[in-house]
């Protein structure tokens, strides 16, 4: 692979995270705003007690899922400004979307259905997404590291 | 595979599909499969530190002069139930079950403590608070020279009607109650044994012990009385108040088993029920309405001796065969029963209707045991306790927590829809078996089945006994029938006459009396205590006093006002605000008789000077020109049962 299709790939990772990136801080705001709003009416699905468990989960996810966004937004400018590429790239790239869409889509979703103070099923992606971010962020500090021209 | 199933496993592959397009453009996929194995093997690690974490372990206070709470034999609180269970610890949380018993604090205590001065029977109490704490000074009134004495008040006992103060006797955990209580509706303080249907010139109630001996059995959640010596009480209570393990059993194994939760979803997803706890909703009718009569029910232990009773208590547990530990005294059980009316006549005289029919309140289960709903229905058709009731308001109820609070109702069980849950073909033309308007009272199926002839906490209760009404019943017991309860201003004669026209119900052999005047004016002005409380409940019964009219009720209401027992006295003061007319009067229920005449006499003078119809209601003794009839009225009244009535509520 020559520098300019390398180049291409970088520029196209960088976009496809700042774009994925800006979507889910709007899809999560608006969870957000979605909240609030059941707390101004008052819904008791969201409120009771009885429902706690919704409520956290829904928190997590609106709270998580708004800085994962932000955080793959920063991913993509990050790409931009280092010299990375190949696999280590791909799989930090793969990794980030993967907990941004499991990571709070699994609260959200565990808290649909909720069984007392158990969350639903939705929330063994949670571990899952976790994880993915966890390898996606461990890889992209790998990279920043390398590319430090105080390190070269 | 449920919706929720699909939804997650959808949302997995689209997180999954990032990982696949990776794995397709990588020249090994050795990377993807590792990635997916790793991120397996981390959520696999996060589940496993979940299940091996210890369960919080809960330190009760231990102050030496009450009953304290320990967590022993597997009870482990509700407040570990609470982390799983928000919504039904949320629901009983609110309940008066729960407040049964409280410490004293500023939010359980809802007495008046501003300095209030208090007189009973010579004796003078100042109740203060004092910070956080609450206090109550006794003193002799006739004995200045005797110091009073200050007690710190300790524990509470209930929270919806009245309210009861527990104080220290110095003596370990052993405690007595104030002899003051503070009534809510009132809002005033009364002497103790004023709450209670208890003959003239009762002594003060003098409980040192009580709590230790007899409340915490059901006032609490697994009580050890631990009684070791008059002066030598180590009462101890698993938690203060009917708590979730009171109905559930000891939660220590359910809550360790369900902290893995693989075993949580597996069971869920499997809808299989968890047998580390007891659930008296899906118990059969018998073994669920056990676990509520372990309290609503008058009874004797067996099968304990006293050393172990008074150092364990009953130790029934929710689920377990509660004939094993208490003989239950209902006419169902004729030989316990009358072997209790030949060995304590008062005991059964205290508690039941001639007949054998339970006449005070809080024994529901006994009634329940004789009514042929339960004693001859079987399977999904045998009515239980949780038939009508629900121990955790049911999601979606849109009832205001405190209407479901007040007797814990199910959704729609307030109505008829309780009794044609199974008697669907009455349900279907209602009228024609109540020969009642449909929207009336008198449709109700309560209120003729379930009518309001026990007694308790001033008030007229609801039968628990189902049964259909008949005029014999009141001539051979006293009791009130449904109909003339209702129909105040009707005679029994009236009333066979069309219980026999509607259902061939055979007419009784009636009095001169019983046959020409009112029922309700009967058991008013000749009844004994208990049927005069009864009948001065029903005369502010609005559905009542809707059937009946209420300009004639004045007068048999006003000498219940100098009625020799307090209850029947408040009782009647709060039924004669309500009639139309009377409108507001100053009396004192436990104040001096004089003055209570006084007030009787002023009311009398005020409704004799407005006019009212006589024609036709002779059976109300109203003349033509609708003056009460002395003469008769007089001889009713001569001939009161006077029979001393103590009703063991």
């Amino acid at each position: 692979m020559n520098n300019e299709t390398e180049a291409n790939e970088r520029e196209a990772t960088a976009r496809r995270h700042i774009m994925a990136g800006w979507w889910a801080v709007l899809l999560f705001l608006t969870l957000g705003i979605v909240l609030e709003l059941l707390h101004g009416f008052k819904v008791g699905w969201y409120l009771n007690v009885g429902n706690s468990t919704r409520r956290l989960m829904w928190t997590l996810a609106h709270a998580h899922g708004t800085l994962i966004g932000l955080l793959n937004v920063a991913f993509g400018l990050t790409v931009r400004h280092l010299n990375w590429q190949g696999r280590s790239l791909a799989l930090a790239s793969t990794a980030l979307l993967c907990g941004a869409i499991l990571l709070p889509g699994g609260f959200f979703l565990g808290g649909v259905v909720i069984y007392d103070g158990d969350p639903g099923l939705g929330i063994l992606l949670v571990p899952v997404g976790a994880f993915a971010l966890l390898l996606g962020i461990g890889l992209t500090a790998r990279a920043a590291t390398a590319n430090d021209p105080a390190r070269k | 595979m449920d919706v929720e199933a699909i939804f997650v496993l959808g949302l997995f592959l689209l997180g999954l599909l990032p990982l696949a397009i990776l794995a397709q453009r990588a020249r090994s996929r050795f990377g993807a499969v590792l990635a997916v194995l790793a991120g397996l093997g981390t959520a696999g690690g996060l589940l496993a530190m979940v299940a091996r974490t210890k369960p919080p372990i809960m330190i009760a206070g231990v102050p030496t002069n009450r009953p304290i709470e320990v967590h022993e034999d597997g009870y482990v609180s509700s407040q570990t139930c609470r982390s799983c269970h928000p919504g039904n610890y949320d629901t009983w949380h609110d309940s008066y079950h729960r407040t049964m018993t409280q410490v004293a604090t500023p939010e359980t205590v809802k007495g008046n403590f501003s300095n209030q001065v208090v007189h009973v029977e010579g004796l003078t109490f100042r109740m203060e608070r004092i910070g956080d704490e609450f206090w109550v000074e006794a003193s002799n009134a006739t004995n200045s020279a005797a110091a009073p004495m200050r007690n710190r008040v300790t524990l509470v006992t209930g929270s919806h009607h009245m309210q009861v103060y527990w104080i220290p006797t110095g003596a370990t955990r052993k405690l007595e109650p104030v002899p003051i209580i503070y009534l809510f509706e009132a809002e005033r303080w009364i002497p103790r044994k004023a709450a209670f249907l208890l003959g003239p010139g009762a002594p003060p109630f003098v409980e040192v012990g009580r709590w230790n001996e007899t409340c915490n059995s059901c006032h609490t959640t697994r009580p050890r009385p631990r009684l070791f010596g008059p002066d030598e009480m180590d009462t101890r209570v698993a938690e203060f108040g009917i708590a979730c393990e009171a109905c559930h059993g000891p939660a220590e194994e359910h809550v360790r088993v369900n902290r893995d939760p693989l075993r949580r979803y597996s069971s869920r997803m499997a809808q299989r029920d968890d047998d580390t706890i007891a659930h008296p909703g899906k118990m059969s009718a018998v073994q669920g309405s056990q676990v509520c009569g372990r309290c609503h029910t008058i009874g004797h232990q067996t099968a304990l001796t006293a050393s172990e009773w008074k150092d364990d208590g009953v130790s029934y547990r929710p689920g377990e065969d509660l004939n094993k530990y208490v003989s239950l005294v209902h006419i169902g059980n004729k030989a316990l029963y009358e072997h209790w009316e030949e060995r304590q006549p008062s005991f059964i005289r205290d508690r039941f209707w001639s007949d054998g029919m339970v006449r005070v309140s809080g024994r529901e289960y006994n009634a329940l045991l004789d009514s042929p709903c339960y004693a001859h229905g079987t399977g999904e058709r045998q009515m239980s306790c949780f038939s009508c009731h629900a121990m955790h308001q049911p999601a979606g109820d849109p009832r205001p927590r405190s209407e479901w609070a007040n007797d814990q109702l199910k959704p729609g069980m307030d109505g008829s829809r309780a009794c044609l849950q199974c008697h669907e073909d009455i349900g279907r033309d209602i009228g024609a078996h109540t020969h009642h308007r449909v929207d009336s009272a008198g449709s109700n199926c309560y209120n003729c089945h379930m009518p309001y002839t026990t007694y308790g906490l001033l008030k007229a209760m609801r039968s628990h006994t189902v049964s259909s009404p008949t005029v014999q019943s009141s001539v051979d017991t006293g009791r009130p029938n449904a109909c003339n309860q209702c129909h105040l201003d009707k005679t029994m004669e009236w009333s066979a006459e069309h219980m026999h026209r509607w259902y061939g119900i055979e007419k009784p052999q009636l009095t001169d009396d019983q046959r020409e005047i009112a029922a309700s004016i009967l058991w008013t002005l000749k009844g004994d205590a208990g049927q005069r409380a009864l009948m001065a409940w029903s005369m502010g019964w609005e559905p009542a006093k809707e059937a009946s009219g209420s300009d004639w009720l004045t007068p048999y209401l006003l000498p219940l006002l100098v009625d020799p027992y307090d209850a029947v006295r408040y009782i009647a003061q709060r039924s004669l605000r309500g009639v139309p007319g009377v409108g507001e009067f100053s009396y004192d229920f436990v104040g001096p008789e004089s003055e209570q005449r006084v007030v009787a006499q002023r009311l009398m003078v005020q409704w004799r000077s407005r006019p009212h119809p006589g024609e036709g209601r002779a059976a109300l003794l109203l003349d033509a020109k609708g003056q009460i009839r002395q003469d008769i009225f007089l001889r009713l009244f001569a001939e009161r049962d006077n029979k001393v009535v103590s009703l063991a509520e």
